[in-house]
């Protein structure tokens, strides 16, 4: 059980210095029990408050890094089962099969395949994270290592059980940090050694839980810290039973051979049963899946429902600042106005597509906070709204010089038709009413 | 040392203190503090109070024990208790008269200041000084002969500087009246300054104590060398035509031409008048006046002192001013002593300013062995939690329905204010008790709460504050399509109309209600801590005294503690003004405890939306935290929840 | 090696609700269909018992959709016109267990269809099919007021779902439901506590526990998936701790959630088969809402039912 602020304070010196940057110790206590802050900030603390409040704080599972540079992955390290407890740290990689006793240009192909599966999101772009290069048994790994090295910055899992042909993919590729997948039973005393050697993170991998612990206490026993779990499992109720088991053994009974990251390897042969159990091992409670389908339409679903899943449910989303359209609006259609927050914008979104009229929405950069919110800061003014119809040339897109504001903040209209120099309309207060609001307004649905 | 209980009446408050303790003391201890007017020597007889019976020692008949038989006046301050006691305080010797619609609660802690002896300084006083005029002998300039004489007579080593109007009087006064003066001198903190100079036999020297809220301002005019109360007067503040809030205030002020200095002066009208109101009821002059202690929210404060409040509403939201510098009264345009030093008690934050740390002080929570909850409900609610180790504290926009302000049949606690409220649906009869039992104008908030739970109780409304459409009664009616159910028909109002809640109303009294508990629970979890741990709560703000604290529980206004736990606290605003102004010591720690305050952001708080979701039910969405109305529901709820 | 299986002890279960009434209990449904009884957290056989496996039900709309997507349209060939037809296809041929008739032509923003008029669709559909009926209506409170009552009266003793009851007019729903031995759809919007609020609201009105189904407004992947899952998750939580006021079975709608999204219907090169890209966008987020704890889901494209009972049978497999 963490501490309560309260339990912190004792332990802290009690005398409001700020030398930690926190006006009083309380403020600085309740930054600890919220992970916001280190104790070392503090620099006045005892040995003794140390070892109370430092010493069981060991992460219960740990991070492991895959690949190296700008597109290195953190994977693990994660706090809790449910995402509404705090928030799943590291996004889950999403990995794409290659199969390296193709020939070099089918495999140069797919790896181009792969590295153009991006696909922006309102600002943010998603797409595949990891190539699994798959051993065919022809000792063509090492060159599926050197021909992705050329062709792509993307980390690599090197599948293979033959301790021979990892080592020689090593040589090519190691610098790249590359995730070994992996070790067996069989195989366990080549792979050890392997993966230190290289500094490489290690799949451990088994045809069940049971069998997984004495892996990975034989892995502890040599001293490796950068694994991945794999049961093997392939029916989804097994992955989900697996994947719990695993997560609550590490968080909830500290039970430090199953305290790393999983893997899952989805193999259904038909793509979309493979997506759905893809999609299964993301919400609960994967590290790392990998797929083969490497079609748009599979992976689009899959890294989208990651970046919702991994979404920090205490921070409110932000949608990039600017003017949208929605359906295909033209320069006679409405201008609306409303902030960047990402359930508002989507409200708004959602009810003027429905309403069929064709609209352009103006999303104001209000630090991803709703309309009121905004207002009351003083974060949704006349100016600031001014100012994006400038940024953005709204003045280009449409024709006319209407503007529609939310009812909420009705009292800005008079200035900001001043600012602006446009007309502004009052529209509705929810966004429900916009359909309504429309048809008042005379604009029609297309 | 034999322990004794003294029961002290018609208040009720019982205190335990030891034998041979002084009356004067154990009232103190009560949060009862009496006139002393000469500090406890037995010679002015302003402590008088009547023992109805126990056994006492006289101290001026040499000790001399006695068991009292009939009522008897004695001196409290030669008066000890020698056993258990039950004592009246009539109500000429308090210092502070018992007028709950303006002042509120005073802890122990916060009366132990102004125990004689122990103030230091009031924020003004007039000091009689006589001097022995100058000689060959005693060449010694005349300001600093005066000021030798000052510190004499009571102010030591303390700085004392004088502008150079009054420095010009002096040599003429000291003449003019033989070297027989009364200094009047304000403390500024660093230092004291001359501020008049007169005959000794002048007239008493006043202060005013003074609540600035955002709906109401209240007044207090106090005698600084007794501190005694001498009247007290609530108004409406000017400033509510700009706006119900703070926040539209700020932003009022911020889009017009003047607009800072339009709500300056709606304030300092507001103020102005009170003045003249306790003035002319005290028949004191304007000059008199010669203090002012302000409590108010840091909005209200930066208005008063025409300081920008922009900052206020942007994050991280911190005060333009925590403790401002001291002031005179002129330059703010009250009709008070030009020179009249102006204190306002300090700001935590933008959000929780003089009025609460005013509160933390008059309640004692600063000084509390075990945990204590304060919460102020205004137009803004505000919590704090602390005890003597650390305290916390936040805010949250309540909206001003308690205070009566936004709701048509609301009204300020005065008389024809109704307290109480009950509808009995079979006869389909209200009952009320109003405020000097006055015809009923309106519903404080008092009468507020219990209409709720009435009305509640009664299914007038459902749980999330509906009326219900085909309630069997005419006063559900409809009107401009809202739905509104009629408390009072109109013969039995003063103001000969319908007394009604609309429907608008009553989601605004959920609301406030809501915020108010969601931002208890927010801070509560922050901390880690459970309500339960919660040993006294004081409920201060838009409330009277009569608050039935089980009605406040079960509507879900106030967390589920035991009443015995609860004080409603009223004005503890004006209290910290009050105890501010007469003492020098109250001064330095409202100081230091505003600096020791941490202030927590409800708005970084990812929780708080969801509690005041939760809590916009009567009385909480989640029952499981209201146990003992569980308990005492079961029955009555008639299977309404048996479906596993 | 054994491992001690980390199973947490729940206090309670998801209560278990039935719709459908057969002849033998007064109605005229050929079958009938239990939601909920689950003692577990989604699909977790090692913890414990989740007798009921998930419903899968089809949309039929009263009025004939404008603007729906080819890939959309196309398995349904000209019923879309005929919400009778259209129900009887769905079980038919599409394996529904259940069908979801809204009567989205109440709303008197689009036809404004009379309460007679909605009836006599529930009528007809209810004769083209043997499966429970949910009668779903436009959203519009005061119009729902008026069709609900009517169309309750024509289903009755059919313990048809009746929706969606929300804090402002529940009591109508309510006295419909109780009057015509139906069931009730408590709605709301993304929150818990509004979710508990109604369910109290639909309690003290008389409503049982097991005659009420929540739902809460879901949303698709991309779309805010993330609020409704967790809610949902939450849900299921407070049902197994004992909240009984949050213990009813939950039904999430996709269909109409997921075709909203542009990675549904838009045509874009980069993001692959415009054919396919539908159906996926509203698998994956009907099986994020399974996961999650929902009890009942609800489909547009018969595909996505499809794959949907593929992947129930499937997370039954551990």
């Amino acid at each position: 059980m963490a501490l309560t602020a309260v339990e912190i304070y004792k332990f802290l010196p009690k005398t409001n210095c700020g030398d930690c940057g926190v006006a009083t110790c309380l403020a600085f206590a309740m930054k600890l029990a919220q992970k916001q802050a280190a104790l070392d900030e503090c620099p006045h603390v005892t040995e003794e408050a140390k070892q109370e409040l430092e010493g069981s704080a060991a992460p219960p599972m740990a991070t492991v890094t895959v690949g190296r540079g700008e597109r290195e992955l953190k994977i693990g390290g994660e706090t809790v089962l449910f995402r509404h407890d705090e928030t799943f740290h590291n996004p889950c990689g999403l990995a794409v099969t290659l199969d390296t006793s193709l020939p070099d240009e089918q495999i140069q192909q797919r790896i181009e395949q792969l590295e153009a599966a991006r696909y922006d999101r309102v600002g943010f772009m998603l797409g595949v994270d990891l190539i699994a290069l798959q051993d065919g048994g022809d000792g063509r790994l090492a060159q599926g290592a050197r021909l992705a090295g050329e062709h792509s910055s993307l980390p690599l899992v090197l599948m293979s059980t033959d301790a021979g042909a990892m080592k020689a993919a090593l040589e090519v590729c190691a610098d790249g940090r590359p995730l070994l997948c992996g070790a067996t039973t069989d195989n366990i005393e080549a792979m050890l050694p392997l993966a230190k050697e290289y500094n490489c993170p290690l799949v451990l991998t088994a045809d069940s839980l049971e069998s997984l612990v004495p892996l990975s206490e034989t892995a502890a026993e040599a001293g490796s810290d950068q694994l991945f779990l794999d049961t093997g499992a392939q029916e989804i109720g097994r992955i989900q039973s697996d994947q719990t088991i695993i997560r609550r053994m590490a968080l909830n009974k500290k039970f430090r051979p199953l305290g790393f990251p999983t893997l899952v390897a989805c193999s259904a042969a038909d793509p979309t049963q493979q997506m759905l159990q893809a999609c299964s091992a993301i919400a609960k409670y994967a590290g790392i899946v990998v797929v083969d389908v490497a079609d748009d339409e599979y992976l689009l679903p899959l890294v989208t429902a990651r970046m919702n899943i991994y979404t920090d449910p205490q921070k409110p989303i932000q949608v990039e600042p600017g003017i949208y359209p929605v359906g295909e609006p033209d320069e006679d259609s409405p201008v609306l106005i409303t902030t960047n927050f990402s359930l508002t914008y989507y409200l708004v979104e959602g009810d003027t597509m429905a309403s069929k009229v064709p609209a352009h929405i103006l999303a104001v950069d209000t630090n991803g906070t709703s309309v009121m919110t905004a207002w009351a800061a003083g974060d949704l003014t006349a100016e600031v709204i001014a100012e994006h119809i400038e940024k953005f040339d709204i003045a280009d897109k449409v024709s006319h010089k209407t503007l529609v504001l939310p009812g909420g903040v009705a009292v800005l209209q008079g200035k900001l038709e001043e600012e602006a120099g446009w007309e502004v309309k009052v529209g509705p207060r929810e966004s429900s009413a916009i359909a309504q609001f429309f048809r008042e307004q005379g604009w029609a649905a297309k | 040392m034999k322990q004794v209980r003294v029961l002290f009446e018609p208040d009720g408050v019982v205190v335990e203190g030891q034998a041979g303790e002084l009356l004067l003391d154990l009232a103190l201890t009560a949060g009862l503090p009496l006139l002393s007017e000469c500090g406890g020597q037995g010679t002015c007889g302003s402590c008088r109070v009547q023992v109805q019976s126990g056994r006492v020692r006289f101290l001026n008949r040499s000790g001399l024990e006695e068991q009292i038989a009939a009522p008897q006046e004695v001196l409290a301050c030669q008066t000890a208790a020698a056993g258990d006691l039950v004592v009246h305080v009539p109500p000429e010797t308090r210092l502070c008269p018992p007028d709950e619609r303006i002042t509120g609660y005073m802890g122990p802690e916060a009366a132990a200041f102004l125990r004689p002896g122990r103030t230091g300084f009031a924020l003004g006083e007039r000091t009689p000084v006589q001097l022995s005029p100058p000689s060959f002998d005693d060449p010694t300039p005349d300001w600093e002969r005066l000021l030798e004489g000052l510190r004499q007579a009571r102010y030591g080593r303390r700085n004392i500087t004088a502008n150079l109007d009054v420095l010009r009087e002096i040599p003429p006064q000291l003449r003019a009246l033989d070297f027989s003066v009364s200094a009047t001198l304000v403390d500024e903190g660093c230092h004291h300054r001359l501020i008049a100079l007169g005959q000794p036999e002048q007239e008493e020297a006043l202060g005013l104590a003074v609540d600035i809220g955002t709906s109401n301002v209240k007044a207090e005019l106090v005698q600084l060398r007794t501190g005694r109360v001498l009247a007290g007067a609530a108004q409406l503040n000017a400033q509510v035509r700009y706006g119900e809030d703070v926040i539209s205030r700020i932003i009022w002020a911020q889009e017009h031409e003047r607009g800072a200095d339009e709500l300056q002066d709606a304030v300092t009208s507001t103020v102005n008048s009170l003045i003249e109101e306790l003035l002319q009821e005290t028949g004191a002059s304007q000059d008199q006046i010669i203090a002012v202690s302000c409590a108010g929210n840091a909005t209200m404060i930066s208005f008063r002192l025409g300081i920008p409040a922009d900052a206020i509403r942007r994050a991280p939201h911190i005060a333009p001013v925590g403790l401002p510098p001291m002031i005179s009264g002129a330059i703010l345009g009250l009709q008070v002593h030009p020179q009249a030093a102006v204190f306002c008690l300090p700001a935590i934050n933008g959000y929780v300013g003089g009025d609460i740390t005013g509160g933390i002080l008059a309640t004692g929570l600063f000084e509390a062995d075990s945990l204590t909850l304060l919460i102020d409900v205004g137009t803004n609610g505000e919590i704090v939690i602390g005890s003597k180790d650390w305290m916390v504290c936040c805010s949250c926009s309540a909206g001003p329905a308690f205070e009566g302000v936004g709701i048509e049949c609301g009204l300020p606690a005065r008389p024809g204010a109704i307290e109480s409220l009950a509808y009995d649906p079979d006869q389909d009869r209200t009952t009320v008790r109003t405020i000097g039992d006055d015809p009923p104008v309106g519903l404080c908030g008092n009468g507020l709460v219990e209409t709720l739970a009435s009305l509640l109780d009664a299914r007038v409304i459902d749980r999330v504050g509906n009326l219900v459409p085909d309630f069997p009664s005419p006063r559900m009616r409809e009107a401009n399509g809202e739905p509104q159910f009629v408390l009072l028909w109109r013969e039995d109002t003063a103001t000969a109309k319908d007394l009604v809640l609309r429907q608008g109303e009553i989601d605004n009294l959920l609301r406030a209600k809501a915020a108010v508990f969601a931002a208890v629970s927010t801070l509560l979890e922050e901390l880690g801590l459970d309500i339960a741990q919660i040993d006294r709560l004081y409920l201060a703000g838009a409330f009277g005294s009569h608050l039935d604290v089980r009605t406040a529980v079960e509507i879900g206004l106030l967390p589920d503690l035991p009443a015995e736990r609860v004080t409603v606290a009223g004005n503890t605003a004006l209290v910290g003004a009050y105890i501010t102004l007469l003492s020098s010591e109250a001064r330095e720690q409202v100081s230091s405890l505003a600096r020791a305050t941490t202030y927590v952001d409800l708005s970084t708080a990812s929780h708080f939306m969801e509690e005041f979701v939760a809590a916009q039910m009567l009385p909480h969405t989640d029952l499981e935290r209201f146990p003992s109305l569980v308990s005492s529901e079961q029955g009555r709820a008639g299977g309404s929840s048996s479906n596993t | 090696m054994e491992l001690e299986l980390p199973i947490e002890q729940w206090s309670d279960s998801v209560s278990t609700v039935v719709l459908g009434a057969t002849s033998e209990d007064g109605g005229t449904r050929t079958s009938t269909v239990t939601l909920g009884g689950a003692a577990t957290l989604p699909f977790l056989d090692f913890e414990g018992e989740a007798p009921n496996p998930p419903v899968l039900a089809m949309e039929v709309l009263d009025t004939e959709p404008e603007g729906w997507p080819e890939p959309l349209a196309a398995p349904f060939g000209d019923v879309l016109g005929d919400p009778a037809a259209w129900a009887a296809r769905c079980v038919e041929e599409f394996d529904a267990d259940l069908i979801c008739l809204k009567l989205i032509g109440a709303d008197p923003l689009r036809r404004d269809a009379s309460p007679d008029e909605c009836a006599e669709t529930v009528r007809k559909v209810l004769d083209a099919i043997g499966v429970p009926l949910i009668i779903w209506g436009c959203g519009d409170y005061d119009k729902d007021n008026e069709v609900i009552p009517v169309c309750s009266q024509v289903a009755a003793g059919e313990r048809c779902l009746l929706g969606t009851a929300r804090e402002d007019n529940y009591r109508t729903i309510a006295a419909s439901a109780l009057a015509d031995g139906h069931l009730v759809i408590g709605e709301s919007p993304l929150d818990i506590s509004i979710q508990k609020q109604v369910n109290i609201l639909l309690t003290e009105q008389g409503v049982p526990g097991d005659r009420i189904v929540m739902y809460q407004v879901t949303g698709a992947v991309g779309y805010g998936v993330e609020y409704a899952y967790s809610i949902l998750e939450r849900t299921r939580l407070a049902a197994l701790t004992g909240d009984t006021m949050l213990g009813m079975p939950m039904v999430s709608i996709v269909g109409s959630e997921a075709w909203k999204a542009k990675e549904a219907w838009m045509e874009e090169p980069a993001w692959g088969s415009l054919e396919r890209r539908g159906i996926l966008w509203e698998a994956a987020t009907a099986e994020l809402f399974l996961l999650a704890g929902t009890d009942m889901v609800i489909f547009w494209h018969p595909e996505a039912l499809k794959h949907t009972r593929w992947l129930a049978k499937d997370l039954s497999k551990s």
